[in-house]
């Protein structure tokens, strides 16, 4: 049995949601697909509630050899926003013109100045706290100002210019220093993507199947005529849509083409991520007396944007405002026979002289990074996405190595020194799978080549890589398409 | 394990071993601590000596991350945040 559907929007994160608020905001009709559960409550449950454990919503990728890396991403309404940390810088705008600027990778069919109205209106949408900053053409009208500097900021930033006020959504209070008897500050930065389901939910128009996978979109001719969808229970049914966006994640957009066969174009192809990499640097006096707000709230671009991008990676680096984690040093010291008051003035003054940075580092477009369909089927019959994506490259550890080189350097007036490193988390950010421009997937409408009534948006249709966090450019992007199809039907 | 064991061993005050101690309990479960504990206890003590110092390590780690699981546990051992007072005690947990 079939349904006639005006517009059936597959996945409830960011994308998924700002795609439809526009769309709805327009008067049109939106049905959104979602493997996960619907709770519309889930900020006010911990992370590890969030997604209830059924067929739909069982993992469905497996790696190739070589190519382990803990992919994060979610089922549940709100999709892997769930689980976003709400840092929300733009991309620069070097990033959209990398082959033109420097002869490396491709160009984007839009540019930053095309993005900036749908920057702000996202920026609006998330409730982001930021201030202006002259890497950032057109950043003056953020809706919340930017967090105080924590005391790391302070004392690092003069020195690591550019510098300025990491973009992150909510205000950050600053809670710091924390009560002991809460179980950490958190900034629930799920609240800022439900808020908008939750209106959305009570919008005429608007509907959402929860527990749904969109198993695979029928082609006739130069259109898709049907959307086959399964139920968690194994139950099938069919939608006949008028338009389809596909609104999931660089893995799941490229698996759900590749289970439908359509395969024009560089489907699955070009995969990225960042790379991220922390370092401890010592000083040789104690930074002062300490404050910070809740989350981070500092970021560098001394080592984001220059000719260089043609050998080695764009680098952004961000102070760690909770500072220095000492519970594996005190357990070494324990092992070593160091005790009681001794030992609690040693790792006083350890954190007091040891500042953590987060770096984040643009990594290559690599041939040898895609997606492809494995033999093994998820349980509901569904062919898994196999994912190739073999370790950082040399181009981003090369960056990496310059930021390393560059930190001790203009760090030597406070006698710096970088005494460890290790790699941050890996994993959060799946792009590129189908991407946008005219050798690519989509168009700079993000319509399918070759398909009238499909669009493709969020991570997948990044055209390029950054050093920086995409949320806040999948946000305007999803703006854009629902702006624009708004219109289109207008 | 006792907050007087804990005290002497990481160099806490009373109500800073009482209160993390607690929290431990809280998160680990009753047998959970109790196993913890008695590793931490045995592998800090003379005995522990006797142990290779990975298997020390690995004897004192799960009682430690439990002690300080986060930023704000860390920020009271690195004598950053201090406990409130009494009659403070949610003063700031918002």
């Amino acid at each position: 049995m079939s349904e006639a559907i005006e517009n059936v929007v597959i996945g409830s994160g960011i994308s998924g949601l700002l795609v439809a608020r526009e769309l709805v905001a327009a008067g049109r009709e939106v049905t959104v697909i979602e493997r996960g559960p619907v709770r519309l409550d889930a900020d006010t449950v911990p992370h590890s509630q969030r997604e209830a454990r059924t067929a739909a919503t069982a993992h469905n990728t497996e790696p190739a050899p070589g190519s382990e890396r803990p992919w994060k991403y979610g089922y549940a309404f709100g999709g892997s926003s769930l689980l976003w940390a709400g840092v929300a810088p733009r991309l620069l705008p070097s990033d959209f013109e990398m082959r033109s600027r420097y002869g490396i990778w491709r160009d984007w069919p839009i540019g930053y100045d095309d993005l900036l109205p749908f920057y702000q209106a996202a920026e609006q949408a998330l409730d982001i706290s930021g201030g202006p900053h002259e890497v950032f053409p057109g950043s003056d009208d953020y809706p919340l100002p930017p967090p105080p500097p924590s005391s790391v900021d302070r004392l690092l930033g003069p020195l690591l210019e550019p510098f300025g006020p990491l973009p992150i959504a909510r205000r950050l209070e600053p809670e710091y220093p924390p009560s002991i008897e809460t179980e950490g500050p958190e900034v629930e930065t799920a609240s800022n993507i439900l808020a908008i389901g939750r209106e959305l939910a009570a919008a005429d128009g608007f509907s959402v199947r929860g527990e749904t996978v969109a198993a695979r979109l029928r082609r006739a001719g130069g259109r898709i005529a049907e959307v086959e969808c399964v139920a968690a229970d194994g139950s099938r049914s069919r939608i006949v849509p008028q338009r389809v966006v596909a609104a999931a994640h660089g893995i799941e957009n490229a698996g759900l083409l590749l289970r439908s066969d359509l395969r024009e174009g560089p489907v699955g192809r070009w995969l990225g991520d960042h790379t991220h990499v922390v370092l401890d640097v010592e000083l040789a006096e104690s930074m002062g007396p300490w404050s910070a707000a809740t989350r981070d709230t500092g970021i560098s671009y001394a080592w984001a944007e220059g000719d260089w991008r043609v050998e080695r990676g764009s680098a952004v680096v961000v102070p760690f405002n909770p500072g220095l984690l000492l519970r594996d040093r005190i357990v070494a010291a324990l092992a070593g026979g160091r005790r009681g008051t001794d030992l609690r003035a040693e790792m006083a003054d350890r954190f007091a002289r040891t500042a953590v940075v987060y770096v984040s580092v643009e990594d290559a477009l690599r041939e040898d990074r895609f997606v492809e369909l494995s033999s093994h089927r998820d349980p509901l019959g569904l062919p898994l996405t196999k994912v190739s994506y073999p370790p950082d490259s040399d181009y981003a550890m090369r960056g990496v190595a310059e930021v390393r080189r560059g930190l001790e350097e203009r760090l030597a007036p406070l006698g710096a020194k970088i005494v460890g490193d290790r790699i941050g988390g890996h994993g959060g950010h799946m792009l590129g799978t189908c991407f946008m421009g005219p050798d690519g997937v989509v168009d700079e409408n993000l319509r399918h080549h070759r398909l009238e009534n499909l669009y493709l948006t969020g991570g997948s249709a990044f055209a390029t890589n950054s050093a920086l966090h995409p949320t806040t450019t999948i946000a305007a992007l999803a703006i854009r398409l629902g702006r624009h199809l708004a219109s289109a039907d207008a | 394990m006792s907050a007087r064991r804990l005290e002497e061993t990481l160099g806490l005050s009373d109500p800073e071993a009482h209160r993390l101690l607690v929290k431990a309990r809280k998160r680990l479960g009753r047998r959970g601590f109790a196993v913890r504990g008695l590793a931490f206890t045995l592998a800090t003590g003379p005995l522990g000596r006797l142990l290779p110092r990975g298997l020390r390590q690995a004897a004192i780690r799960p009682l430690v991350y439990a002690l300080i699981p986060g930023p704000t546990e860390n920020l009271l051992y690195a004598r950053v945040t201090k406990l409130p007072a009494t009659g403070e005690e949610t003063a700031g947990s918002r």
